[in-house]
């Protein structure tokens, strides 16, 4: 900030004891603000990690420690979730949720890399990226059933 | 409520326009112990001028003088009437009374103390705008001659030297509300690349170097909120990813 840090320190932390005392509130944010194209997309790729995540150690846990089976078994992974809910109709419907989700986290992903290298950052290219993105998602999941 | 002006709208077309609104404004008096509330007050239209702007002083002046708010301008270029209104923050001089909605729902700006009614603190802005240094460090010695500047350096500074400080993009910015203490926030950061581009200022290296740490900078997760709602058009979020770019490459 200026010359002298501990002055600096002193007048930074004379804003936040300002805050605390005088018990002002925080206007609303979360709950008030309308979701944008922009920030929907960025909470659910963080959503979506997540969930890739969790799937991910949730099915390598329960195939090593619940069936004790090696990974090669990996390579017949419907069929594992068949057995797993006990129907083939909803491990074809978990398996086509986490093929979007993991759609949607890559495109994502790809979508931050060009976006960490400079380009197509103004809000009439946001929103073409954003309908190229939702149009890639849909265009591959219905390439996928066609040749279920 | 009913003002009859000489200067009123007749509406040709003989169709009952619904001209009445209501504005929902959240309020809180500061010497009242009590917790925020919601006043609602119907404006007509046509007795109105056309931004939101002029409803508030049309309310402060006819229906409730203790209604609080900053303004200056009128006209966009103060940044003082900055809020957040139907969920998006704007300026209330630039936002249309013209919607087709017939609640029009105004909060100050989110994530932000608030002094009174619709009045942000806004010390802990200032203070981090006065951590980026935004003044010209050139190295010339006392000169007799103007510092010049060539059109293409000159031009560099477009959508960077308008930005009115109205914190419109910060206040939107999910980041901001989270680290408002550490992390700089989209407004600030678009002027500490406004001083970085300049070609006139000479400590380039150790701005880049103040910004290079995991708080101030790079809390940024490229949410894109705060281009979407910048009211003067300007896009802090490109700048953003500027200055790491250029972070990065030295």
């Amino acid at each position: 900030m200026g010359s002298n840090p501990i002055l600096d320190k002193k007048l930074f932390t004379n804003y936040m004891f300002k805050f605390y005392i005088l018990n002002r509130p925080i206007a609303p944010h979360l709950l008030i603000y309308s979701p944008q194209l922009s920030s929907l997309f960025s909470i659910w790729h963080r959503i979506s990690g997540i969930i890739l995540i969790s799937l991910l150690t949730s099915s390598l846990l329960t195939i090593k420690l619940v069936f004790n089976l090696n990974f090669s078994l990996l390579l017949a992974l419907p069929s594992i979730l068949s057995i797993l809910l006990k129907s083939q109709w909803l491990a074809n419907y978990v398996y086509l949720f986490s093929l979007t989700i993991f759609l949607y986290h890559s495109f994502n992903g790809i979508r931050h890399m060009i976006w960490d290298l400079g380009f197509l950052m103004s809000i009439k290219d946001l929103f073409k990226s954003s309908s190229i993105l939702i149009f890639l998602i849909l265009s591959v999941l219905y390439l996928y059933l066609l040749n279920l | 409520m009913l003002i009859n002006k000489n200067n009123q709208k007749i509406s040709l077309t003989g169709t009952s326009t619904n001209y009445q609104k209501f504005m929902r404004i959240y309020r809180w008096n500061p010497s009242l112990k009590s917790n925020p509330w919601f006043s609602i007050y119907p404006i007509l239209i046509n007795s109105c001028g056309p931004m939101v702007l002029d409803a508030l002083i049309q309310i402060k002046d006819y229906q409730d003088s203790t209604l609080t708010f900053r303004r200056s301008c009128r006209e966009g270029i103060c940044g003082s009437c900055s809020m957040n209104i139907n969920g998006t923050n704007s300026l209330a001089c630039l936002h249309s009374l013209k919607t087709n909605e017939k609640f029009i729902t105004i909060y100050p700006l989110p994530h932000m103390y608030v002094i009174k009614d619709l009045i942000p603190d806004f010390s802990n802005f200032y203070a981090q705008y006065k951590s980026i240094k935004p003044w010209l460090v050139s190295n010339l010695s006392l000169s007799k001659k103007e510092y010049l500047q060539s059109k293409v350096d000159r031009f560099e500074l477009d959508g960077l030297y308008e930005c009115i400080l109205c914190a419109c993009c910060s206040a939107s910015c999910p980041s901001y509300w989270w680290n408002h203490d550490k992390y700089l926030g989209p407004a600030v950061l678009l002027q500490a690349y406004r001083w970085i581009v300049d070609s006139r200022d000479s400590t380039t290296k150790s701005r880049l170097d103040f910004l290079n740490h995991k708080m101030r900078l790079f809390r940024c997760h490229t949410i894109m909120n705060c281009s979407k709602t910048c009211p003067k058009s300007l896009n802090p979020g490109k700048a953003i990813s500027a200055i790491k770019y250029q972070i990065l490459k030295k």
